[in-house]
């Protein structure tokens, strides 16, 4: 994958490009989904994540930066050329070290909620869980009588822009400390 | 050509783009200067100047690339200030590449060193021990709190149920807790007290908690909140000590002293700040020198690319004068190049204008002049085709430069179509030319600065006389030395002269001398008769021997006049083939021991063939000529004549070639130039005439007749008379 963060920082994009830069995988991945229909507007999303930061991440998490985690997931209507989004959810999750009692605080960023974890794999096993469950609302009610041309489409990735200047610079120049991850897609069976 | 520049071509559109860059590069400075001072507006911009810094590398680096391929191709192309350009450029870079060198050196280490300055050990430590007091003195807070909240615990197990809600407010208003809740199995909330007013909801412990408390092991732990402050959780349980009642857990949560809790948060964020700070000190060095490298690029990128446009722009007045320079050297004289500067390339350009539109002029000038001079060469050459004489212009290594059209047709060859080349190689496909050339060679190679002199030549159809007046211009300034020659052919004219003067000659003798002499000689037999019979004796023979003297002198007179009438006489040639063979062996019979003192012989070439001539004629030639040998040898013993013929067929044309030598003394210096000269004779008893007519005879045959004396051999005169035939050489047929 590339080594790139598209969201909000385009332009460090371009950059990149110029670069011509490609880093390594990442193991900050969606695996899976499953979904759930709640009703006919609102679609419920469980994303399998694969939590495993790289060494390097570990080691700025360690030194008191704060990692940004985004899940993205979409529902799409696949046509001929191009697709159209019918309804798209995003969540991100901030995961930082509390030196104070040495642990691992968990925050998500739309409600501020916060949690503590003992350790790294639990806060990480928590941010999972945070990001893994997503709500697309306003699905338009025509979309469930075509189920066959939908798609779900999701991603996780470690938002670029989030991270101190220096570290965008060096991500940038080696390319080791950025995680992206294309969009996965399902086709969205009828339940 | 780049003959001007109209409207907007000469406009420097390249300084223009640097200006701009520049402009654009110093905004960005200010933005980033300012943006500099706002760590998220830093943070924000920072990428986009960035960005915009590459793109103006990468627009740069297209823009040199493009121009330094142009200079390449231009450089191997020879194109005119390539060079020059090239070198410029290189010292412009060079002197671009020292000092951003140095400043790039200099500016790294102080990067280098400068940020590990910003960090100090006692700093770090400092922090640390701060950290450590504000966790020290929290734990003992969250020890507290668990030990009372075990404690609480410990209490409320007396309390039945519906007595806990009142128990849990109480004890929350000791304790000073934020909230207390009493937790039953399955997470079933039993009880809850809380110090807002606003009624909600208690939080009951997550199961991680609630996995981690132990009876008589409270769990504790300190937490921060999106308010800002920090709050203490204690969950506490007891082992129930009533058979079949359920496991009670009572949570509660208790507020950090707001200054200890800011403080505390403080120091947990500098101290997490400088860690990362110091864990981003090699990003951050890396960043600041990628900056700097990036900056680096730009300025010798932009240097470069000054360099290129600087460069270009001083050459292109040098490259033009090159070019120009180039389309006069090919003659194109109506060059003229932009004056765009006012400096000194500027001066140079208008001085270079000046000097081709005077050599345009001068070109205009000398056109004209040569124009005029074709016309005068035309004239001239016009006049040299009309005229009868022949011209022939010769430089100093008698190479033919002018010929006329008589020139050819009196030397039959073609002359004018052998210009430039010399005169001895025309010789070899041209005889006449050869003869002529031979003739006055000798003139020729003295450079003599006059002459004229008589040419007679050998042709096919005779011999030519050609009167010569040659010249020698020498060499004046830029014309070099030329012989003018100029020659008329004379033979009709001496021919018809000397034809009319011996005509004149013979009608005088007749009328002066000869019509005398018959009276004369009538007179005198008359007397002799008269008187022979009146006188006796001594009279009678003094009067025989008068008379007889008198009538032998004036037969004697008669036969000289009958000489010169026959010389004089017009050629009446009655022309027959003729056996010249035949008619030399019947001629010399009738001198064949004549008197037994000499002798006459003959060598006949049998391949002879016949001539077209007169047969009479002829004899006389060959009796005046044997005649003439025999005389020259009286009275010595031993005379040989000796007479051969022999068919040639030499560059002059075929012809038969009569030798008659004999073994007398020979000519007289004297009379060997005018042996053939009427009246002219060194023997007591000749009468001066038979050479002239033999002479006349050949003539008359279109041949030539030479002579001298032997060189080797037993001496004597030597007489070659050529004379051209019309047919090849008879083929005789040997016997089987």
């Amino acid at each position: 994958m590339s080594a790139c963060v598209l969201s909000r920082g385009w332009p460090l994009a371009l950059l990149c490009l110029l670069l011509a830069w490609t880093g390594p995988a990442s193991a900050v991945e969606v695996r899976g989904a499953n979904h759930l229909w709640l009703d006919e507007h609102t679609l419920l999303v469980r994303l399998d994540i694969d939590m495993r930061l790289p060494a390097v991440l570990e080691d700025a998490l360690a030194n008191g930066v704060t990692l940004e985690f985004e899940a993205d997931a979409r529902l799409e209507h696949s046509r001929r050329v191009g697709r159209d989004t019918l309804a798209a959810e995003t969540r991100r999750v901030q995961l930082q070290y509390f030196a104070l009692n040495r642990h691992y605080l968990v925050t998500t960023v739309a409600d501020e909620r916060m949690d503590l974890k003992p350790t790294l794999g639990d806060a990480l096993e928590l941010v999972a869980r945070r990001l893994g469950r997503l709500r697309l609302t306003d699905v338009p009610p025509s979309v469930r009588t075509s189920p066959g041309e939908l798609e779900l489409a999701a991603r996780l990735v470690l938002v670029y822009s989030a991270l101190p200047l220096p570290l965008q610079l060096d991500a940038g120049l080696r390319g080791d400390l950025t995680t992206r991850q294309e969009w996965l897609r399902w086709p969205l069976g009828e339940d | 050509m780049n003959q001007s520049f109209p409207g907007l071509r000469g406009f420097p559109w390249g300084l223009l783009g640097i200006g701009l860059l520049f402009a654009l590069l110093l905004t960005s400075l200010v933005v980033m200067g300012n943006a500099a001072q706002d760590q998220a507006r830093f943070e924000q911009l920072f990428l986009w100047l960035l960005v915009f810094h590459a793109a103006i590398l990468v627009v740069l680096g297209g823009l040199i690339i493009f121009q330094l391929v142009r200079m390449a191709i231009q450089y191997r192309r020879g194109v005119p200030g390539s060079r020059l350009t090239l070198r410029l450029v290189a010292v412009f870079m060079l002197v671009a590449v020292l000092p951003v060198s140095v400043v790039y050196y200099f500016s790294f280490k102080f990067l280098n060193e400068g940020v590990d300055s910003w960090f100090d050990v006692r700093v770090e430590s400092a922090l640390e021990d701060a950290l450590e007091l504000s966790r020290s003195s929290l734990d003992l807070r969250v020890r507290q709190l668990a030990t009372e909240t075990q404690e609480l615990m410990a209490e409320l197990e007396g309390v039945s149920e519906g007595l806990v809600p009142l128990a849990l407010n109480d004890y929350r208003r000791q304790v000073g807790a934020q909230e207390l809740t009493l937790v039953g199995s399955n997470n079933r909330i039993i009880a809850s007290s809380t110090d807002s007013p606003i009624r909600r909801l208690p939080t009951p412990p997550d199961s991680d908690v609630l996995m981690r408390v132990r009876p008589e092991q409270p769990y504790s732990r300190l937490e921060p909140r999106s308010d800002g402050s920090l709050i203490i959780r204690v969950v506490a349980t007891t082992s129930s000590r009533r058979p079949g009642s359920e496991n009670r857990i009572l949570q509660g949560i208790y507020p950090v002293d707001p200054r200890m809790s800011a403080l505390s948060l403080r120091v947990q964020d500098a101290f997490a700040d400088y860690r990362e700070f110091a864990y981003l000190r090699g990003p951050m060095i890396q960043g600041f020198v990628f900056t700097l490298s990036l900056a680096l690029a730009i300025s010798l990128m932009a240097a470069l690319w000054a360099g290129l446009l600087v460069a270009r722009r001083m050459v292109r007045p040098i490259s033009d004068l090159v070019q120009g320079t180039r389309m006069v050297a090919q003659g194109d004289y109506s060059t003229r190049l932009a004056v765009q500067r006012a400096d000194e390339l500027g001066f140079l350009v208008q001085s270079f204008n000046t000097m081709t539109r005077t050599l345009n002029e001068a070109r205009d000038e000398a056109e004209r002049n040569r124009r005029l001079l074709d016309a005068e060469r035309a004239y001239l050459e016009s006049v040299l085709q009309h005229l009868r004489s022949g011209v022939l212009a010769l430089d100093g290594s008698l190479r033919l430069r002018t010929a006329n059209a008589a020139a050819s047709e009196i030397l039959e060859c073609d002359l004018q179509g052998g210009r430039t080349r010399v005169m001895s190689e025309l010789g070899d496909d041209c005889p006449l030319v050869a003869q002529f050339f031979e003739a006055i060679s000798d003139a020729l190679v003295r450079q003599e600065e006059e002459w004229s002199r008589q040419v007679v030549v050998f042709t096919r159809t005779g011999r030519k006389v050609l009167m010569t007046r040659a010249v020698w211009l020498p060499t004046s300034g830029s014309s070099r030395g030329l012989h003018a020659i100029v020659f008329d052919d004379m033979t009709e004219f001496l021919k018809a002269q000397r034809d009319a003067a011996w005509g004149e000659v013979a009608r005088r003798l007749a009328h002066e001398i000869k019509n005398p002499l018959t009276p004369i000689q009538l007179s005198a037999e008359r007397l002799s008769r008269r008187l022979g019979k009146v006188l006796e004796g001594a009279d009678r023979e003094v009067l025989d021997r008068a008379t007889g003297t008198i009538v032998q002198q004036v037969e004697a007179m008669k036969t000289l006049v009958n000489a010169f009438r026959d010389y004089a006489q017009a050629p009446q040639l009655e022309r027959a083939a003729v056996d010249l063979n035949q008619l030399i062996r019947d001629v010399c019979e009738l001198y064949r021991d004549q008197d037994g003192r000499s002798r006459v012989d003959v060598t006949l070439d049998p391949a002879l063939p016949p001539i077209q001539g007169d047969a009479g004629r002829l004899r006389q030639l060959l009796h005046n000529l044997i005649k003439n040998a025999l005389e020259a040898g009286a009275g010595t013993d031993g005379m040989e004549v000796h007479v051969v013929t022999a068919y040639l067929d030499d560059p002059a044309g075929p012809h038969i070639e009569m030798r008659v030598t004999d073994t007398g003394p020979g000519i007289k210096p004297e009379f060997l130039e005018r042996i053939f000269e009427p009246y002219t004779t060194d023997k007591p008893r000749g009468t001066g005439l038979g050479l002239a007519v033999a002479q006349k005879i050949v003539e008359e045959h279109g041949g030539l007749i030479e002579c001298h004396n032997a060189e080797s051999g037993p001496g004597g005169a030597v007489f070659r008379i050529r004379i051209p035939v019309e047919h090849g050489p008879v083929v005789h047929e040997e016997p089987a």
